[in-house]
């Protein structure tokens, strides 16, 4: 890759007591492309989100976005560069509308919030934008449901459409297709596939069709450590990621079917 | 197509006739007590109002709530102490009688004083927010006590009530009556105003999930210390209006009992809903009023009534009303 990278982790290490969930860890995503995290269970996917994120400090090393050490930033504060993750247990505000649940938002990219007059509910500067937002999700026709009424394949939607309306320039995407049925699945992949160009995504998933179909590059995680980085068909055959998934669990397959 | 009149519309109606035609009634039946009771209810409405800005929807559980109330108390009544005996505060300032000069110091002392204890205490989540709450209160609450040049624990009775040039005289009870009146509805519908703005939707959110506030990149702390604040100065007008309807300011009005029955009025009312908390508060002092002539155990009768609220009308009194057609 050319361009300079939009995040770079370098050196990243993170212990909790004794367990290392994230080990020296170096990592470029480049702007525009959709970047997979893939790793079995307990390869520290979850801990390096975090602190990617603003909610875990790291023991030692740097994360820089858009060139800038954003290492001791806040969560807002990443956010308002750019840098949003989703979840991987749904968070949503469940009382809520849909539509309000984006408007919120819309609201936070919107400047301050010291605006303690004017109605936030009829303010189609908020309300126009959260609903093209669910328009684009395909929401549009649930915009007056409470959200915690959704099913749970909309929920995921919904969260979605949140981390859009905040205008993120890099999207972490937290196992966006956990718990979902094939159906609303594809819907999601989908969905990701819209956005490919207009957002750069750092995509953690545990289902390797989509990873593979959807990713530019894909990096292996395992034990807190980047084994591998580069193009699916290039990590399809490392035989390193054959023999860091044939040593654990039942995982063997998932990497050579996709 | 003729638009037809929602029942909270009927209701509302009828509730400002009640309120307007209020004194003249008591009088004419000879019952001019029931102004200053009713004033006093307007008072407790108020201030349970500001509680519920930063309880019901911010979702914080202040325990203390009561020591904006007495701050804003003690500033009317002691300015109007050294008014009274031509002293100086702290050796430079004179006292004053003036409303125009006492009411709004006692939303400013009120709600710089939330601002600090803001600043610590909205870091802290659920007990610890609760505790440190309470905590700081009880601080006042001791610090007024050991003010004896006030009175100490005796309190401080007012020489005579806040003077607004000749505008208006609030020693008669109807006019004081409908200036608190005026304030109430002023202040809470502004407030009301307030939890629908894009600051008061910011509230909500923290209340639903902070952690989602955050990652869509809103800074909560901030948020959470400005409705403290707001709410304190708030409290503080209850206060200064409560000193007037009392003639009279003490520790008492910010023991920690008190905070706790703004928290009971809040959850009678119904949180969250700003017109219940204010409905809370009269339904409150009403129970106090009728229970306690047969007997001074009067809340062995509150504690079961509040259970069941609890229990089965979760937005208490506010949600027994008819829902309006779009209320989400």
């Amino acid at each position: 890759m050319s361009a300079k990278p939009l995040l770079q982790a370098r050196g990243l290490i993170k212990t909790f007591g004794a367990l290392v969930a994230t080990n020296n860890l170096n990592l470029e995503v480049h702007p525009g492309e959709i970047h997979a995290l893939i790793g079995p269970n307990g390869a520290g996917k979850s801990t390096l989100v975090a602190q990617l994120a603003g909610e875990l400090p790291p023991n030692s090393g740097r994360i820089l976005f858009d060139g800038a050490d954003v290492t001791a930033a806040d969560i807002p504060a990443r956010v308002a560069a750019g840098l949003v993750r989703s979840f991987q247990i749904t968070s949503i505000f469940p009382q809520f509308s849909a539509l309000t649940n984006v408007a919120m938002a819309v609201q936070a990219r919107a400047g301050h919030s010291f605006r303690f007059w004017k109605a936030a509910g009829t303010d189609p500067r908020l309300v126009d934008p959260a609903m093209a937002l669910l328009d684009q999700v395909g929401l549009g026709s649930l915009a007056g449901t409470p959200a915690g009424e959704m099913a749970y394949g909309e929920q995921r939607q919904l969260e979605i459409a949140m981390a859009l309306a905040t205008r993120p320039r890099l999207l972490l995407l937290d196992e966006p297709l956990a718990g979902m049925g094939r159906e609303d699945a594809l819907a999601i992949i989908e969905l990701l596939r819209s956005l490919r160009g207009s957002y750069t995504i750092l995509l953690i998933e545990h289902d390797m069709d989509a990873v593979f179909s959807l990713a530019d590059t894909i990096t292996v995680l395992v034990y807190g450590k980047a084994i591998a980085t580069g193009r699916p068909d290039e990590i399809r055959a490392n035989p390193e990621v054959q023999q860091a998934y044939l040593g654990q669990e039942a995982h063997p397959r998932e990497v050579q079917h996709a | 197509m003729a638009k037809s009149i929602s029942p909270r519309a009927v209701l509302g109606l009828l509730l400002a006739l009640a309120l307007l035609a209020l004194p003249p009634v008591a009088l004419s039946l000879g019952e001019p007590f029931y102004i200053g009771l009713a004033s006093r209810m307007l008072v407790f409405a108020l201030a349970a109002m500001s509680l519920d800005l930063i309880l019901g929807y911010g979702g914080l559980v202040c325990f203390g709530h009561a020591a904006f109330l007495g701050v804003g108390a003690y500033v009317v009544g002691i300015l109007g102490h050294h008014a009274a005996e031509q002293t100086l505060l702290f050796g430079i300032l004179p006292g004053t009688t003036s409303g125009w000069v006492t009411w709004p110091l006692a939303m400013l002392c009120a709600g710089f004083m939330a601002f600090l204890i803001g600043l610590v205490s909205v870091r802290t989540q659920g007990l610890y927010f609760i505790m440190i709450t309470l905590a700081f209160a009880q601080m006042a609450y001791f610090f007024f006590v050991t003010l004896k040049g006030y009175g100490g624990d005796d309190g401080l009775s007012l020489g005579q009530r806040s003077t607004f040039s000749d505008l208006v005289s609030l020693r008669d009870k109807s006019t004081f009556y409908y200036v608190t009146l005026t304030m109430a509805v002023l202040v809470g519908g502004g407030l009301i105003k307030v939890t629908r703005s894009r600051f008061g939707m910011v509230l909500r959110g923290i209340k639903e999930n902070e952690r989602r506030m955050l990652h869509i990149g809103i800074p909560t702390f901030r948020y959470k210390v400005a409705a403290f604040t707001l709410a304190g100065a708030v409290a503080g007008l209850a206060g200064a209006l409560l000193a007037n309807q009392a003639n009279f300011v003490s520790p008492a009005m910010m023991h920690w009992t008190r905070s706790g029955e703004l928290i009971v009025m809040v959850i009678l009312g119904g949180m969250g809903s700003l017109l219940g908390p204010a409905a809370g508060a009269v339904v409150f002092l009403t129970l106090e009023e009728v229970l306690s002539a047969y007997t001074e155990h009067w809340q062995i009768i509150l504690g079961p009534l509040l259970i069941l609220v609890v229990y089965f009308a979760r937005q208490g009194l506010y949600g027994m009303l008819p829902r309006r057609r779009a209320d989400r």
